[in-house]
């Protein structure tokens, strides 16, 4: 009887136990941990440095611009640092018909009036990106990579996520060469081909009726039985007849000739089949990653890589360091909400900066020492528009030739441009740089093979020397170059 | 056997702590799965998939994405329709706009709401039943509605100061509505209480036509953005005083005559002489309707959200906007937490078993606004035609006294309309204040909007803004 009593107590003890902990646990993942505070701020100390900006602003997307707008008009210095995708993910979209207060827009409008209202309050940009920030002492110091060094008294990171790859056999092989993420880039040149979109969300259906205009047929890979995206996409989605959607279904692998892609094998998740789909091109929409390489070591982040911020702030653990928008957001991801909590940062930062004692004397004093832009300098691209004035560019050039395939839609085509015309002004005298509109010039694509933008080659007399099929930083275009010349 | 009644009761005891904790941890990790049951819910009526309480931007921004969705949205605008940002003269900070008004602003979003298919009912909601679900709410005629989710964008009302004086000057020169009044300080000396934008933005309106405008901050800086405070230092006419805290409202009884003072700093008490105070000290949440529902709130009366999110301690309930947020109170972040109530309440709608099948199958029993038929009312273009019309008539006038760009008097000439459809025995007109500023001094006007009721020759009462036109009806009713 007492044995029984003993073991009876011990068991229930130890259920007690077991959920207090688990009870406790459960709890502790809502509540962020105690704010780390291992740097010491000090305003006159801090103005004493070279290279300040009170507000730096890392990524121009929705989230940084209405940050910018907010930081400015507080009439304190704001930088932002635009970074290697320029606008963000809403300048690949076509339109936005949920833009509070704006009843249908191109994404890319709506970016640049964001530009615009951030630069009146007096925001300034540079056209670079961060290399590496030193969290360590305050002010943070940052390092971008034309070699720039900024000493910011505050930052937000506004970074947003970049597409997720699907990571089976192919993809890697074929990127760029029929596998992609911008639909609205690369739809043109799958007219009358068939092609797949890969995902279940909203822009995965963006993404289909974009292609829909132009290939034959476009089927649409739904991983689970039933979609993500909106009902009214939906229901738009229904109403285009190219448009195939196929449930519980994912790609085992991508399928290539050696020079680009020509199926893919669909695994349908309900009878266990699988089969061979030909295709042309293969467009993922299968969510984003944040971008947090540069915060990991420093910046607590969630299991999914998102940066934890203190309850209903944007305030990062880490003193005067706060984030918005998709690098921080893992519910909504919506350019609305990402505005928001961009607004909320910047208040969050112009808090943090007069509650350490930055005010009118301190700016004063700062004045001389403040970090001042110098815009580098750009050329024009020339337009080549047919494949025999090319031909005479490389009679007539000893100097390498570099050609930058582009269509008129493509963002990251638009978002490299400023880089391509900042190193065409500081090697000019070593190469020569041109452009060629991959819609319309279809003599010069046929001749090099172009099937995908952006896509750089490099000529010497006539000669392939290098190529590269995707977008590149402006530091990789350095490397790029350098390569030949 | 002492030692066995203890650990029998200890047994006893721990058992009880193991289920409790169980239970506890039940209800907090599987809050109880709510399922649609059609059948039930096709034999009620006036059902709403989602019911927005309040058309500021939060409730149109959630509005925009529920409707998106295919989710039957109808938005109830409440007694203040556009919420707060109708009375900002200009908007220069709502991402990606160009600068323009706070009514333009708000007309955009409400064009781009109804595009999506949203019902907007100029009528407020009363109560709230959130004992069961699907919820109750009673909206001010009477209806009963049936809602499968709630988002309470009920935003805040402008704070007072609970002083004296206040209740006794209120509208002889106390006001909130610098837009609306701004034209009756002319030449006058004014204050406003407050140290934000929407105190700067106040003090702009009102530098056009009073003789000097005093900000009084009452802390030692102003919390408004330092382009705003450019705009104030620009103006000759508008100072500044910090440290302020205002104790008294002082007057000859007819009108505001000065305020009672302390400098906090300097601790001296002195008497500061203006005709004319507003307020601009920011909001309260405008919880009430929830209070009945077991919902949490902050001791401040801002309703709780969770995590990242905007479900309240309800499932099914929302908030977003100034009623959930004490700290940023700006117009673009209730939009965006709008966006994201919006998202939530999609969720847990098809969650609970709504899709557009569904949809289908409810939509004769959806609540459908009665629209009002709306009368004449009458614009008055001189003071002999007004004058004409009281010695002709021996019926009820009602005199609406108005403004151009007054956001609450156009909501009551809407309202007039209504009440015109309804009450076809009288008469209703409407005097611009500036235009006929003769007639509106001859009725001693120094506050809009004001009806005057006047009947054989002779005033008969007067009313102010913030009544529901069933309301005024009724009160109207009265005199005929």
């Amino acid at each position: 009887m007492q044995k029984v009593t003993v073991v009876m107590v011990g068991l229930i003890s130890v259920v007690a136990l077991g959920s207090l902990i688990w009870f406790s646990q459960h709890n502790a993942q809502k509540l962020p941990g105690n704010v780390i505070t291992g740097v010491t701020i000090d305003m006159d100390d801090a103005a004493k440095k070279e290279n300040i900006v009170p507000i730096v602003i890392i990524g121009s997307g929705c989230a940084g611009l209405s940050a910018a707008v907010y930081g400015a008009r507080s009439n304190t210095k704001t930088l932002v640092i635009s970074g290697n995708e320029p606008g963000g993910q809403l300048t690949e979209t076509t339109y936005v018909e949920n833009w509070p207060g704006s009843v249908k827009e191109l994404g890319a409008d709506l970016i640049e009036k964001l530009k615009t209202q951030a630069k009146h309050f007096g925001a300034e940009f540079i056209h670079d990106a961060v290399e590496s920030i030193d969290f360590s002492t305050w002010p943070y110091h940052i390092h971008t990579e034309e070699g720039k060094k900024i000493n910011a008294l505050s930052i937000i990171i506004a970074t947003g996520a970049s597409p997720r790859k699907l990571g089976v056999p192919g993809e890697k092989e074929y990127w760029g060469n029929g596998v992609t993420t911008c639909a609205i880039c690369d739809a043109p040149f799958h007219k009358g081909n068939d092609v797949v979109v890969i995902g279940g969300g909203d822009s995965a259906a963006e993404e289909a009726i974009q292609l829909s205009a132009y290939a034959k047929n476009v089927t649409l890979l739904v991983r689970k039985d039933s979609m993500r995206a909106a009902a009214s996409m939906q229901a738009r989605l229904a109403k285009i007849a190219n448009i195939h959607i196929q449930y519980s279904s994912y790609v085992d692998s991508i399928l290539g000739d050696g020079k680009k892609v020509t199926g893919v094998i669909v695994h349908n998740a309900v009878d266990d089949s699988t089969q061979t789909v030909s295709v042309s091109g293969v467009f993922l929409a299968i969510g984003h990653i944040p971008n947090t390489a540069l915060f990991k070591d420093a910046l607590t982040l969630d299991e999914q890589g998102y940066i934890v911020l203190q309850q209903r702030s944007q305030k990062t653990l880490l003193p005067g360091v706060f984030a918005a928008g998709d690098v921080e957001d893992h519910v909504y991801r919506q350019a609305g909400v990402a505005s928001g909590s961009g607004i909320k940062a910047a208040l969050d930062a112009t808090a943090f900066l007069q509650e350490h004692g930055l005010n009118a004397t301190v700016i004063k004093k700062m004045d001389a020492h403040f970090f001042e832009p110098v815009q580098a300098g750009m050329v024009t691209i020339e337009e080549v528009e047919d494949l025999p004035t090319l031909q005479a560019l490389f009679a007539q050039h000893k100097k390498p030739i570099m050609v930058d395939f582009y269509t008129p839609h493509c963002t990251s085509c638009i978002q490299m441009m400023p880089a391509l015309e900042s190193v065409a002004y500081n090697l000019g005298d070593k190469m020569l740089f041109v452009k060629v509109d991959a819609s319309k010039a279809l003599d010069i694509i046929t001749e090099y093979h172009v099937a995908k933008v952006p896509c750089l080659i490099i000529f010497q007399q006539g000669g392939l020397v290098a190529r590269v099929n995707n977008a590149l930083s402006k530091k990789e275009l350095y490397e790029f170059v350098h390569k030949v010349i | 056997m002492k030692s066995k009644k203890i650990i029998g009761f200890s047994c006893l005891a721990l058992i009880l702590i193991a289920i409790c904790s169980y239970y506890g941890l039940y209800m907090l990790t599987h809050k109880t799965t709510i399922v649609l049951n059609v059948d039930q819910l096709s034999k009620g009526k006036n059902i709403i998939p989602v019911l927005v309480i309040g058309s500021g931007p939060a409730g149109l921004s959630a509005a925009l994405y529920t409707a998106r969705a295919h989710c039957t949205t109808v938005v109830f605008a409440g007694n203040e329709p556009g919420g707060q940002l109708i009375h900002a003269s200009y908007v220069e900070n709502w991402p990606g706009k160009k600068k323009e008004t706070g009514q333009e602003m708000m007309t955009d979003l409400k064009e781009q709401v109804v595009s999506f298919g949203v019902e907007i009912v100029n009528e407020t909601i009363d109560a709230l039943d959130c004992s069961h679900w699907p919820f109750k709410a009673i909206a001010h005629d009477g209806t009963i509605i049936t809602a499968l989710a709630v988002i309470m964008a009920t935003g805040g009302s402008q704070k007072t100061l609970a002083i004296p004086g206040v209740k006794e000057y209120w509208g002889k020169g106390i006001g909130i509505c610098t837009i609306c009044d701004a034209p009756f300080d002319k030449g006058k000396e004014v204050a406003v209480i407050g140290g934000g934008d929407a105190a700067v933005d106040k003090a702009l309106q009102l530098a056009d036509f009073a003789h000097n405008v005093t900000i009084l901050v009452p802390e030692n800086r102003m919390s408004a953005a330092r382009i705003a405070q450019g705009y104030a230092q620009a103006r000759k006419n508008i100072a500044l005083k910090y440290n302020i805290e205002v104790t008294k409202i002082l007057g000859d009884e007819t009108a505001v005559t000065g305020l009672e003072i302390i400098n906090k700093q300097e601790k001296k008490s002195s008497v500061f002489s203006v005709q004319s105070v507003y307020f601009a000290l920011g909001f309260e949440p405008n919880s009430t309707l929830v209070h009945s529902c077991n919902v949490a709130c902050t001791k401040t009366g801002y309703i709780k959200v969770y995590d990242d999110t905007q479900k309240t301690t309800l499932a099914g309930l929302f908030a977003a906007g100034n009623v959930q947020d004490a700290t940023y109170q700006k117009a673009g972040v209730a939009a965006g937490s709008g966006i994201k109530a919006g998202i939530d309440a999609i969720e847990f709608l098809e969650n609970a078993g709504f899709n557009d099948e569904v949809s289908k199958k409810l939509e004769p029993l959806y609540y459908v606004g009665h629209t009002a038929i709306k009368g004449e009312v009458l614009p008055i273009a001189t003071q002999q035609e007004l004058e004409k019309l009281i010695a002709s008539s021996e019926n009820l006038i009602v005199v609406d006294f108005y403004a151009q760009g007054c956001p609450v008097c156009k909501h009551m000439h809407e309202v007039l309309e209504n009440v015109a459809g309804a009450l076809k025995e009288i008469k209703i007109v409407q005097v611009d204040s500036n235009a006929l500023a003769d007639v509106a001094a001859q009725y001693k006007i120094n506050k809009v909007p004001v009806l005057v009721l006047i009947k054989g020759g002779k005033e008969v009462a007067r009313m102010g803004a913030g009544v529901s036109y069933r309301d005024l009806i009724d009160d109207i009713k009265k005199y005929v």
